[in-house]
């Protein structure tokens, strides 16, 4: 019986859109982002914004999540200035992804400044961060 | 007259190998990518020079120093009365080609010598690995490529003299090197063959080679045989990972410490980008940088690199250099634009031993 249940709870887990700890590193950061004023999180949005072209002073053309990560961020991305090829974003493909609040606000600060010439607010980070974890 | 062996076949065997081995290395001495080649060919000359001293003392009669061996005045003697009909032709090397053959040895036993002092003081590689700088290699390599033209005009006057020498002796001198005989006045001295020394010598040489080049016979695309690859450069795991998010991680023993502790001041703005790395991060990297740059990194290509620029300047792109400009300059724009290569920031497409630091000569291969 205990083995039976074990099998079912381990089932269920595979059906999650992703894995635990990236769930959980998530629901952290969302929770942050609300205690920052931010919220509710549109998973909607974050996908609108993944394609949106932005236009700033440093960029010689406009520029966008997509621009690397492709418009799938299931897909292998490629660094549009050096051409280095770049794994998979969505933790449904790609586990490692989004583990470690280190590791998202650093792409988030260094990403944003490029892409869209300014930080991202925690409203953006938001609707991102559910976007990915929804695919 | 008579026709009589001049040439025993181990004279002839040598001569045939000492040129063919002088001419490979002749040729692949420029790209680093026959340094293999380059380093088989050289050894083999040195391994003949050796040979042909032995030989020169216990071999067939007229390949004996003390047969051919004269002074100046023979010499001068025998270019006065060059054009002289009524002259004696040699049965054996002539008083010029006696002394030319001694500069021929003597050229290429220092060209081999100062070839190892280049392979050990600048690659690390062979017998004097350890022995030299690599500032005392850089400078010994100058010598080995001045001692290689001096060589070749040599070998041209060599050329020049025998084709020469068979037009006033009306016979076919390269022929009699390679049958032995030659027609002689008089009844001439027969020197004796000694095919079995010959066969030895011959089995030496195709054994060295088989062993040499035996491994590429193993290597396939994925396992390329990299006869070259220098020790790997100390490791950071930090810098591989903090390094290759974007690029390659490039071996901090290609710029000067202050161009990376620069980079590192910089951090907000790398090139258009805010790396926003954590400080204990930057400190760790900044460590690594300076413990690892080109000045304390005994290597070739960080010793060239550091030793091209400028007191005053701090590059902060590898492909700023002057040394990296100059030994780039003749690759084609279309090489840099193939997928596999993939632009300049990949160095990894050519050099096999990027990744782990090397950037050894005898490493780089541009692919397809």
């Amino acid at each position: 019986m205990k083995k039976l249940l074990t099998i079912i709870t381990l089932g269920l887990a595979s059906l999650a859109a992703i894995p635990a700890q990236a769930a959980g590193v998530v629901d952290e950061r969302l929770s942050a982002y609300k205690a920052e004023g931010a919220g509710p999180f549109d998973a909607e949005r974050g996908k609108a914004m993944w394609t949106k072209k932005y236009t700033h002073a440093k960029a010689d053309k406009a520029r966008s999540c997509s621009t690397c990560h492709t418009d799938d961020p299931r897909a292998i991305g490629k660094h549009a200035r050096t051409g280095k090829a770049i794994k998979p974003l969505a933790p449904s493909v790609n586990p490692k992804r989004l583990t470690e609040v280190r590791e998202i606000e650093k792409w988030f600060m260094r990403n944003c400044k490029w892409t869209v010439g300014r930080k991202c607010t925690p409203q953006e980070k938001g609707d991102i961060l559910s976007y990915l974890r929804n695919l | 007259m008579s026709v009589v062996r001049i040439w025993d076949l181990p004279t002839r065997l040598f001569h045939w190998l000492f040129a063919a081995a002088c001419t490979v290395a002749w040729v692949s001495g420029d790209d680093p990518r026959y340094t293999d080649l380059h380093l088989f060919t050289g050894y083999v000359a040195l391994g003949l020079v050796a040979f042909r001293l032995v030989w020169g003392v216990i071999g067939g009669h007229y390949a004996r120093f003390g047969q051919f061996v004269r002074g100046p005045a023979a010499v001068t003697s025998h270019l006065r009365n060059l054009f002289n009909p009524a002259r004696e032709h040699e049965a054996g090397h002539n008083p010029a080609g006696a002394l030319a053959i001694l500069v021929m040895l003597g050229l290429v036993l220092a060209l081999g010598v100062t070839g190892l002092v280049v392979l050990g003081g600048e690659e690390g590689f062979g017998p004097l690995a350890g022995s030299f700088t690599i500032a005392q290699g850089v400078a010994v390599h100058e010598w080995h490529e001045v001692l290689a033209w001096v060589l070749l005009g040599i070998v041209l006057l060599h050329i020049s003299a025998v084709i020469l020498e068979s037009r006033l002796q009306r016979q076919n001198l390269p022929r009699s090197m390679v049958t032995g005989y030659k027609q002689v006045n008089g009844s001439g001295i027969e020197s004796r063959n000694s095919p079995l020394t010959g066969l030895v010598l011959l089995l030496v040489v195709i054994g060295f080679a088989a062993g040499w080049f035996y491994p590429y016979l193993k290597s396939g695309p994925d396992k390329p045989y990299l006869p070259f690859v220098g020790a790997e450069l100390k490791r950071s795991d930090l810098w591989q990972e903090a390094c290759s998010e974007c690029h390659m991680a490039y071996s901090p023993s290609l710029l000067p410490a202050r161009s990376w502790q620069t980079m590192l001041d910089q951090q907000h703005d790398h090139f258009g980008e805010d790396l926003f790395l954590a400080p204990e991060t930057v400190t760790a990297l900044r460590n690594y940088a300076s413990a690892n740059s080109a000045e304390p990194v005994q290597r070739e290509a960080s010793w060239r690199t550091l030793h091209s620029i400028d007191a005053g300047e701090t590059p902060l792109r590898i492909t700023d250099t002057p040394y990296w400009k100059k030994v780039h300059r003749e690759i084609d724009a279309a090489v840099w634009k193939r997928p596999s290569v993939n632009g300049k920031f990949n160095c990894a497409a050519c050099h096999r031993d990027a990744k782990q630091g090397g950037f050894m000569n005898g490493a780089m291969r541009l692919p397809d």
